[in-house]
């Protein structure tokens, strides 16, 4: 069993245990302060993870993803304001529960639901990536290339609300993965004469920019979130109102495990996450349910809701592990990291750092005990604490946090003022409704595709006509064609659907 | 995630283009190996600079016969009033925590820094505005340029050695 190499690995030494369970606590203090996301946690804390050791820095991020998805839901069942998107439905039915006085019936079925949904894709993930890597590893450079335009198709025309949009966001993280080496030829490009750009943009700056910052100009703008007030509404003094009965679980059992399968394959797509995860569950869980308590306090809607949100976190990290494409924002920089530390990422990781990769499985099997822990008994005290933190004095930190975070990278001033840019430019994304997980993602992933394209060149004198003679190849762009096409198809429907009612209404 | 409008599509347009005016600019600059085989290491960012450029205009287009279609103006005073007044204070602050930052180090910068953003988030009193932010540089400092032991820029105007202060905190505590 590969997973006891894994857990050797973990408790091998203090740090990864230490850090594991480190990133379990400020995963659910930054889930369950609204706002304050998972992504943007872990943005944040990227350069204190060049101090540590491969597995305590993976295990840090890793473990703060897991846990910050579960503990949006607190913020979510007691003040009816998600701390993370993939909160909204539980919010929806924790919510009416907490004005009953049931909040810790909500809570307790939340954290259980959560703790289940990310079981079943961590086990997927521990005992289904390495086999599914072990044909990734024989592909060469002419199926990489088509993997990549793949993801980035998949990932461009699927997140947000335009195709073409979803598209350019693709294209400028790929204009700007081009700054520095040439990937072939190791000629600068794009320097524009500043030495610090001929190694390309660092990472991290653009990230913080991107990702953080940009979000801390979105919240100054907006002028009522900062009122925000939270006050608690007491709690019944019905002990089995602050519980889960033994009757309420086994009825909700076959939401659990039907929404952490609708998690599971939602989570392994590129680009589709916990949010279209969590309301596709809700969904469905609501339409093959017999009760008529839905958007009234329906304990099935949490389970539903929580268990298929979690179940993403684990099988995100499938496509990243078997064919090195990050399918999320948190999976990217989970990625940035181990290219930072020296890890090979995709699936020729299962050989090379074997303990690692295993250490990590099991750093997240820690999470989701830990969490399901702390969870189960001290969700409340968790939710009193965040009500006592102002929404307003958290966002000045996280600004100061950003500049030093930017600076401690390389220890040059122009890397702040790289993530000050990119931070106007990530709000001018999210103003304007471009991608910014698509920018992102194809910023990451565009030097290996201009590599992985420029060797495909290299291997054949026929050029192009070399993907005809590969059907895997083949048939990654076929998926990608295709989804391109469903979803023009799709938008072309909504669009004549809307002009018909505009026109019956006028 | 904001939604999709002509408006923004049209805005969405003109900022891609202007990101890609600088790089257009030194496209030719590039070297290309008169033996390289295959791509050269010009012809990816042709490619996608010539795609961005033409979905960008594409994007524009539509959005301008979107807008006039509806009589929508093009630019939005509200907006831009409203960008203006609590969006453009706020990079300024950052740009000129950055510069304070070449000038005198870490410590002062952040703390003024940090009690004007605190203000522009709606924090009133001393405590808040004065204590906080010292305490908090405080603890930055000692965190990230003490514990990580990151080297700090040293000062165009002030110049002081953190590390001896931290070696002399340190002495403190006996260690």
């Amino acid at each position: 069993m590969q997973i006891i190499d894994g857990f050797v690995a973990l408790f091998g030494a203090w740090q990864p245990v230490f850090f594991a369970l480190l990133g379990t606590i400020i995963g659910l203090a930054a889930g369950a302060i609204p706002g304050l996301t998972g992504s943007t946690t872990i943005a944040l804390l990227l350069p204190v993870t060049f101090y540590l050791d491969p597995l305590s820095a993976l295990a840090l991020i890793y473990t703060i993803s897991k846990s910050s998805d579960f503990a949006g839901s607190i913020p979510g069942i007691l003040f009816n304001t998600p701390g993370t998107p993939q909160a909204t439905a539980t919010a929806s039915e924790g919510y009416p529960l907490t004005l009953q006085g049931k909040q810790g019936k909500a809570m307790k079925m939340a954290v259980i639901a959560s703790a289940q949904g990310d079981m079943v894709s961590e086990l997927l993930l521990i005992f289904g990536a390495a086999y599914l890597a072990g044909y990734a590893a024989k592909m060469g450079p002419p199926e990489y290339v088509a993997v990549y335009f793949c993801a980035f198709i998949v990932i461009a025309s699927v997140i947000g609300d335009s195709v073409i949009k979803g598209v350019l966001s693709t294209l400028l993280g790929l204009l700007l993965a081009m700054i520095g080496a040439d990937a072939i030829t190791g000629l600068e490009r794009f320097d524009f004469g500043i030495d610090y750009l001929s190694e390309g943009l660092s990472l991290v700056p653009v990230l913080l920019g991107v990702l953080v910052l940009s979000e801390v100009f979105a919240r100054v703008m907006d002028r009522t979130e900062i009122e925000e007030d939270r006050t608690i509404a007491p709690e019944s003094e019905n002990p089995s109102d602050r519980r889960v009965t033994w009757a309420e679980y086994k009825r909700c059992l076959p939401a659990i495990y039907r929404s952490s399968t609708i998690g599971t394959i939602i989570g392994m797509l590129p680009g589709l996450g916990a949010t279209i995860a969590c309301f596709v569950a809700y969904g469905e869980q609501k339409r093959v349910s017999k009760s008529d308590q839905w958007g009234k306090g329906e304990i099935e809607g949490i389970a539903a809701a929580e268990a298929s949100n979690n179940a993403t976190s684990g099988a995100n990290l499938v496509p990243l592990l078997t064919l090195g494409i990050p399918g999320s924002t948190t999976a990217a920089m989970l990625a940035g990291v181990m290219v930072i530390h020296g890890i090979q990422v995709g699936p020729r990781v299962f050989v090379e750092s074997h303990d690692l990769i295993y250490g990590l499985f099991a750093a997240g099997l820690l999470c989701i005990a830990t969490y399901l822990v702390v969870g189960y008994f001290g969700s409340g005290l968790v939710g009193r604490a965040i009500a006592l933190i102002p929404v307003r004095m958290i966002y000045p930190f996280i600004f100061i946090t950003c500049f030093v975070a930017a600076y401690a990278v390389r220890q040059a001033v122009f890397d702040m003022f790289v993530m000050m840019l990119f931070g106007v430019v990530g709000f001018a994304m999210r103003r304007l409704a471009l991608s910014v997980p698509a920018f992102i993602i194809a910023f990451i992933l565009g030097h290996g595709m201009e590599a992985a394209l420029r060797r495909t060149m290299l291997l054949d004198e026929s050029g192009a006509m070399i993907f005809f003679e590969r059907p895997i190849a083949l048939a990654f762009f076929a998926i990608g064609i295709l989804t391109i096409l469903l979803r023009v198809r799709a938008a072309r429907i909504k669009f004549r659907s809307t002009t018909r009612a505009a026109t019956g209404t006028e | 995630m904001e939604t999709s409008t002509p408006r923004r599509d049209a805005f969405a347009a003109l900022l891609l283009l202007a990101i890609c005016v600088p790089f257009a600019l030194v496209l030719g600059e590039i070297y290309i190996d008169p033996f390289d085989a295959g791509f050269s290491a010009r012809d990816f960012p042709v490619g996608v600079l010539s795609a961005i450029v033409v979905l960008s205009l594409v994007l524009l287009i539509r959005s301008i016969r979107q807008m006039r279609q509806a009589g929508t103006p093009f630019v939005d005073r509200t907006v831009v009033e409203e960008h203006l007044k609590f969006g453009l204070p706020i990079v300024l602050v950052g740009i000129a925590y950055v510069s304070l930052f070449v000038m005198f180090q870490y410590l002062v910068p952040t703390a003024i820094a940090m009690s004007v953003v605190l203000y522009m988030f709606k924090n009133r009193g001393w405590v808040r505005l004065g204590l906080v932010p010292v305490i908090a540089s405080l603890g930055f400092y000692l965190l990230f340029f003490g514990v990580l032991s990151l080297h700090e820029f040293p000062g165009t105007v002030v110049r002081y050695d953190g590390s001896q202060m931290w070696r002399g905190l340190m002495a403190l505590f006996g260690q």
